[in-house]
């Protein structure tokens, strides 16, 4: 899809565009009235109904990049993307749910980096929290170039403007009904993203016949890049050996690195989801958010990858649904036996286009302009959050008034932005050092779960144990990647800068690989550590850690509302998937 | 409670999946050579869309009579 195929909206497009655009603003224009301190503009007053954070918990990590990515590795590696979900998210959702939120939401801490200081000391809360700062309003940038690209390659829409616009328009209700105006709007999102991509599966399934006819075309996929017939529609059966399977990692490195070091790190410690399931009204409500999370989660593979799947079948079938990618001259591109390469980040969008007719097309596009905007608003009115009270109010004004502090939060949400625009700026001019700084965020987040664990399981874990575990464990991850290479790439920010020592079949490998070994080295380092130091009184660690803190009591809600029962539902639900697709 | 909690999310849930499907059901209904899959997937799916809002909008209005 080059400029010469851009898309043309209709009024009907553009009128519901319109309406959901006016919904945002008017939902922060309501809310304005109900912030009047800092804990309701950036705490929501923790007064949200399960079933609501719940939705913002999944909406706020449903970034235009998943949506459009995960059709992406739908057409490139099959059912195995969802590998993502399946154990590379519902299992980390039910534990944070069930294990860490009686310590999140029982310690009264207002952020993630506030429960590291409340657990362990200053000097872990102020690196996670700068690390945390930055992390999330590059990834916004990056997030907001990406938008601003794909749709001007898709409706010819002038980059400046799409960025500028959608920047606007999330900080307009966010500075107006702070994160309660976020989470609300992460709700409608959700919907929005549901009700835009259902129709796109089922009209793409009847097309091709079912999934028995996407099984039979897939079969071409498969063999013409050498693998067995069915590779593309089986999630564990060619897991043996990374050489087996499209995804390029064995089942070892993908249980252990993505659905365990990769997936808890995220679900349970990154204060983008976890501060969804804090602004809940009870223990009860915040500890069923991520599990009432799960359920939809658990189902997003049929709305996000089977669109790629279908769009490459339709392709190999002679359907040229994904366009090729271009070079600067405007030619295909070809690799190395001179085959076309696909631009499998249009996938998704050439489906849309393929089959929504008007005001169905303006329903998926806003339903894309959603899933960004969701993902924006995520992360700004965390990193406002952290902002205030981490740095702020941690290290510069300790004593002022609760008005000033709110001041502060909104002139946050307006840097958050700014900053935002900045990042997509950069990473428009200088591709290279987003993917630097990329690698720099993975390096820092992968041993961040092992600190928590032991600092929630094991009293015994001290500030200068989890502080110095987590350095061992960022280096670790550095010089793992400098000294390893996925096949077909060069040294450089792929890894192998310090000498390519070990060779991975796939850059997945290398990255699961990496986290492992981080995690490892942060576990054994803070253990070690802390073994040497003085742990702090237990008096101090009352509502943090395990056997100092009251078991939560879930009977304000009946039998089957519990936490516990809904997660036993989550896990029958998934072996149940994984059975069928195996 | 605070004001956050006493404005309920499902009332401009359903007020703006009324208002789309709408829009969504006119578009199939009056745009010619709308239905390039051989169904009228905007009229069913503005329909959809409407009846969905309906109940949520009903929801709302329910929890508001509480």
């Amino acid at each position: 899809m080059n400029s010469a195929t851009v898309t043309a909206l209709s009024t009907a497009d553009w009128a519901v565009m319109a309406c959901y655009f006016a919904f945002v603003i008017g939902i922060g224009v309501v809310l304005r009235r109900s912030v009047s301190s800092s804990d309701d503009f950036l705490l929501s007053g923790r007064s949200m109904p399960a079933w609501v954070s719940a939705l913002a918990f999944l909406s706020a990590n449903l970034g235009a990049q998943e949506v459009i990515g995960m059709g992406a590795s739908g057409a490139k590696y099959g059912i195995a993307t969802s590998h993502f979900y399946w154990i590379g998210a519902v299992p980390a959702m039910l534990f944070v749910g069930l294990f860490m939120m009686p310590f999140y939401y029982g310690s009264k801490a207002r952020s993630v980096p506030e429960y590291l200081r409340l657990r362990f000391d200053e000097k872990t809360r102020g690196l996670n929290a700068v690390s945390f700062a930055v992390m999330t309003v590059f990834s916004s940038g990056i997030s907001m170039y990406a938008m601003g690209k794909l749709f001007n390659l898709l409706l010819g829409w002038n980059l400046d403007v799409a960025m500028l616009a959608s920047a606007g328009i999330v900080l307009a209700y966010t500075l107006l009904g702070g994160l309660t105006s976020a989470i609300y709007n992460e709700v409608l999102q959700f919907f929005l993203i549901v009700f835009g991509f259902a129709p796109l599966v089922w009209l793409g399934l009847r097309d091709v016949g079912g999934w028995s006819g996407l099984t039979a075309k897939l079969q071409t996929v498969a063999t013409s890049q050498g693998f067995a017939s069915d590779a593309w529609v089986r999630s564990w059966h060619h897991m043996g050996t990374a050489a087996a399977n499209p995804v390029g990692v064995e089942w070892f490195g993908l249980v252990a690195g993505l659905g365990f070091v990769l997936s808890f790190g995220y679900w349970c410690t990154d204060f983008l989801v976890v501060q969804r399931a804090m602004a809940a009204e009870s223990m009860t409500a915040a500890r069923r958010t991520p599990v009432i999370a799960a359920f939809p989660k658990m189902l997003f593979p049929f709305l996000v990858i089977l669109p790629g799947m279908l769009a490459i079948a339709m392709t190999a079938s002679g359907g040229n649904v994904i366009p090729p990618k271009f070079d600067a001259a405007g030619k295909p591109l070809l690799d190395a036996l001179g085959r076309t390469v696909l631009d499998f980040d249009l996938a998704t969008p050439a489906l849309l286009v393929k089959y929504f007719p008007a005001g169905m097309l303006g329903l998926g596009l806003t339903a894309l302009l959603a899933s960004f905007m969701s993902g924006m608003a995520g992360n700004v009115t965390a990193f406002n959050t952290v902002v205030t009270y981490d740095l702020y109010q941690g290290y510069v004004n300790k004593t002022a008034s609760d008005r000033h502090y709110l001041n502060v939060a909104r002139l946050t949400t307006v840097i958050g932005i700014l900053v935002s625009i900045a990042a997509a700026y950069i990473a428009a001019a200088f591709n290279n050092i987003m993917d630097v700084l990329q690698l720099v965020f993975a390096f820092v987040n992968a041993p961040l779960f092992a600190t928590f664990a032991l600092g929630m399981f094991w009293k015994r874990t001290t500030g200068h144990g989890a502080f110095s575990g987590l350095l061992a464990g960022t280096l670790a991850a550095a010089v793992h990647h400098g000294l390893s290479l996925p096949a077909g790439a060069v040294a450089g920010v792929k890894g192998g800068y310090l000498g390519a020592v070990v060779h991975y079949p796939s850059e997945l490998a290398q990255t699961f690989w990496t986290a492992i070994l981080a995690w490892s080295t942060c576990f054994v380092v803070t253990a070690a550590v802390s073994l040497m130091t003085a742990p702090k009184p237990e008096a101090e660690l009352r509502g943090l850690v395990l056997g100092l803190t009251p078991k939560p009591n879930d009977e304000d809600v009946s039998w089957w509302q519990r936490p516990t029962t809904l997660a036993i539902v989550v896990v029958a639900c998934l072996v149940g998937l994984n059975v069928v697709f195996w | 409670m605070s004001g956050a909690a006493k404005f309920d999310v499902r009332a401009p849930l359903g007020a703006l999946f009324i208002l789309l499907g709408a829009i969504v059901a006119v578009a199939g209904v009056t745009t010619p050579g709308a239905h390039p899959t051989g169904i009228a997937i905007a009229t069913v799916w503005g329909g959809v869309m409407i009846a969905f809002g309906a109940v949520v909008s009903a929801l709302a209005w329910r929890a508001r009579g509480r």
